[in-house]
């Protein structure tokens, strides 16, 4: 891995990926509506409704951008700059496990740089990239709130928190067999299960 | 309940600035109530036709009372506000010159290969707020350069401030949205919306509004350095609009065209068209010097004096046809002249109309006729003048029309040339032009053709469509033969014995024939208007003005003089 790690950022030149057109549930279509009337404007809802959009297509796509707008009456390109501002909205694909290491300032003081190593050797890909079997990504952001417990990583939706060498080991093993859904569901407004007998997160306990 | 049509009283308040008292609305921000005692607040992302951004955090100012510093465009002037500026707060002064630090952190500093070099508000207010080295040692953040944002805009995104002036004027003005700010942090860059480009009709005003060198024009690029320039301050002749610009020439060509501000015309805007392609108003082939068509082909040379001999004898009964964008002195000159000779010719300008998008709309006039409301305020013509100028063609074109005058390339308009019209002015008895374009049809028509001068090439007034009088000054050094409209008229006026304008007519330059106009004619002498005034952002025209030329019958009698 190189010493200077970029994260991941959206080229002037080159806007969302294009794909086919974005056909969402008709759940998700009901619940999108649900949150747009939460605010007194269409355009304040654009997070949530990334999220669904996300949902679906797994990364935000240009149909995905199109289809955020059309629901908000917004421009495209507004919607894509809230795309691109948070790193919790994927610009291309990822694994089914996605690993956001955390490097700000006191997670790097406690250790970032290790993190972000073991898992470039680990899954033998640079950040940004997807293993072969689909399985893992893995890429550098900035804080994701949970200073007091770093360094730290999140995967999919879930924190992993105080990690060790060994503490890695063992979530990248029960992973790769428990295959959990860690992922949060703004459709359904739920957390997935987790890891067997873990807690969904530590901080996410009470 | 109080009355609705009765605009609500704004509330003055005291405000004092660098402990000069002055007097706004409330709610005015605090650059522009500095203004108004003349203190100069920096600024990058603040601009008075868009909304607050406020995220350059240059125009810093200390407030009495409270703990912070603030910045100027975000602060509404409150009753006994008391500001400190730069000048008299060392600590403001600090935070600017510390803020611009910051800006500069990862501005490339490439000056040298930079086209805003010499007209960037980075440089201007480096010397003038911070003027100390770089201290960044460190590796700049690299970013996008030389991207095309669509068919006229080239971003460099290493230079880019991200005030968002560019963004903001897409969502606001133009409402097409084509631009964003992607990214977040020292890695924002501006891009086009995903599949789309930066192209409506007033896209290269971004431009104007970029502070450094991130926006460039496509079209002139790499070109020249603007200090190597002659800058003019001039009033853009593509439509009746009378958008107010600045233009960079060298070497008789336009090498950059600015929107110049003014609020009551065109705020800081220009449309494409004017802008890219203002350069059309100079003929490529040029008219020089005077000639006649010889009767079965080829042309000869001849003084000027034979076409003052051919006019003089003809002022009676002579039809003229003008270009809508001649001055509001030539115009004059006519009028007197035929009003003098008791003509019962008549005198008719070309239309020019045009249909526009929703879009062009914002800034655009459906004409490109920049000065027909001159011809209208001297009461040449009458506000419904397309009849006219249609019927004076259709006797053209029947050989109804004995002594022609031409004044100006866009006398006919180009769509309206046909051969029986080309044929009509052959047949004519007298028929001049004055043009510059040497590849008009209209070149081997006329009897005599004199070698005019383009609307770039004379100094003098225009009136736009909301009848607002402005100064056009002259962009490009005209050619010493050539003989502009108003000198010729000036000259067959005298043959005819009418002396008209006060001195030797050789020897009368633009400016000193605008002087005569304003103290001649009743309407402008009577309002005192002098051509400073009038630089000083145009003088809208009274009812008045309106008056005089509403109710004179175009061309039919020349009888009367203008009503002052």
């Amino acid at each position: 891995m190189t010493d200077n790690v970029q994260v991941f950022h959206i080229n002037a030149r080159s806007g969302p990926a294009k794909s086919e057109p974005l056909n969402v549930s008709p759940e998700a279509h009901k619940r999108a509506q649900e949150i747009i009337a939460q605010y007194p404007q269409r355009r304040s809802a654009v997070m949530p409704l990334l999220y669904i959009a996300q949902e679906h297509t797994k990364y935000i796509t240009q149909s995905a951008v199109e289809w955020v707008a059309a629901q908000l009456e917004m421009p495209p390109v507004q919607v894509w700059e809230v795309a691109t501002f948070y790193t919790m909205y994927y610009k291309k694909p990822v694994g089914q496990y996605h690993v956001q290491v955390c490097r700000t300032l006191p997670c790097a003081l406690r250790g970032a740089r290790k993190v972000s190593e073991y898992f470039h050797k680990k899954f033998g890909v640079q950040p940004g990239e997807v293993t072969k079997d689909g399985m893992w990504s893995f890429e550098e952001v900035e804080c994701l709130g949970s200073c007091g417990t770093a360094p730290m990583c999140q995967i999919n939706d879930v924190f992993f928190e105080n990690l060790t060498d060994e503490k890695l080991d063992q979530i990248v093993a029960r992973i790769e067999k428990e295959k959990p859904d860690l992922r949060y569901s703004t459709v359904k407004d739920e957390l997935g299960a987790g890891l067997a007998g873990s807690p969904k997160s530590e901080i996410m306990k009470s | 309940m109080s009355d609705t049509a009765t605009p609500k009283q704004v509330e003055v308040v005291n405000v004092t600035i660098d402990g000069k008292a002055t007097q706004v609305p409330k709610g005015t921000n605090i650059i522009e109530a500095a203004k108004t005692v003349d203190i100069d607040i920096p600024h990058y992302c603040y601009h008075p036709h868009l909304s607050i951004a406020g995220n350059c955090r240059m125009c810093q100012i200390s407030v009495k009372g409270m703990p912070k510093m603030t910045i100027a465009c975000n602060t509404g002037a409150t009753e006994g506000m008391d500001v400190s500026t730069h000048h008299t707060s060392k600590e403001v002064a600090d935070a600017q010159a510390a803020t611009l630090e910051f800006i500069l952190i990862n501005h490339p500093l490439d000056c040298t290969v930079c086209d805003q070099a010499g007209h960037c508000k980075l440089q201007d207010y480096h010397f003038e707020y911070n003027a100390r080295p770089s201290r960044f040692v460190e590796e700049k953040v690299h970013k996008i350069k030389a991207l095309p944002l669509g068919p006229t805009v080239m971003l460099d995104g290493e230079r880019c401030i991200m005030c968002t002036r560019c963004v903001r004027f897409c969502d606001e003005i133009t409402k097409t949205s084509e631009l964003g700010m992607l990214n977040r942090g020292d890695q924002s860059v501006i891009a086009v919306s995903p599949g789309k480009e930066l192209n409506n009709p007033l896209s290269g005003s971004v431009v104007d509004l970029c502070p450094v060198g991130a926006l460039t024009h496509r079209q002139w690029r790499f070109n020249t350095r603007i200090w190597f320039t002659k800058q003019t301050d001039s009033i853009c002749p593509g439509c009746s609009t009378g958008c107010n610009v600045k233009v960079a020439e060298r070497d008789g060509s336009i090498v950059n065209v600015k929107a110049r501000r003014n609020d009551a015309v065109n705020k800081e805007w220009l449309c494409d068209e004017g802008r890219y392609g203002f350069e059309r108003f100079l003929p490529v082939n040029r008219v020089s010097g005077t000639y006649r068509n010889i009767v079965g082909g080829g042309r000869e040379n001849v003084p000027i004096g034979d076409v003052i001999h051919n006019l003089k004898g003809t002022l009676k009964t002579l039809t003229v046809l003008l270009s809508p964008d001649l001055l509001v002195e030539e115009y004059y000159l006519l009028r007197q002249l035929l009003n003098r000779a008791t003509s019962v010719g008549r005198a008719v300008v070309s239309g020019y109309k045009r249909s526009l998008t929703q879009r062009e709309e914002i800034l655009v006039s459906p004409d490109y006729a920049s000065n027909i409301n001159g011809a209208r305020v001297v009461g040449l013509i009458g506000e419904e003048s397309d009849g006219e100028y249609r019927d004076v063609l259709q006797k053209i074109r029947r050989k109804e029309i004995e002594n022609i005058l031409v004044l100006g390339d866009r006398a006919i308009a180009p769509q309206d040339i046909d051969d029986a019209l080309l044929e009509g002015l052959a047949a004519a008895r007298v028929s001049v032009g004055v043009l510059t374009d040497a590849d008009s049809k209209l070149c081997s028509s006329l009897g005599m053709v004199v070698g005019g001068r383009s609307v770039l090439e004379k100094s003098g007034l225009l009136v736009n469509s909301t009848r607002r009088l402005q100064y056009a000054q002259a962009v490009v050094q005209f050619p010493d033969t050539s003989v502009p409209e108003w000198r010729l008229l000036g000259l067959v006026g005298e043959a005819a014995g009418y002396k008209m304008l006060p001195v030797n007519l050789m020897h009368l330059g633009d400016r000193e024939l605008t002087r005569w106009y304003l103290g001649s004619d009743p309407v402008m002498s009577a309002q005192g208007i002098t051509i400073a005034r009038i630089k000083d952002g145009g003088v809208q025209l009274t009812t008045a003005a309106k008056d005089a030329s509403v109710g004179t019958q175009s061309g039919l009698s020349m009888g009367a003089a203008p009503a002052a």
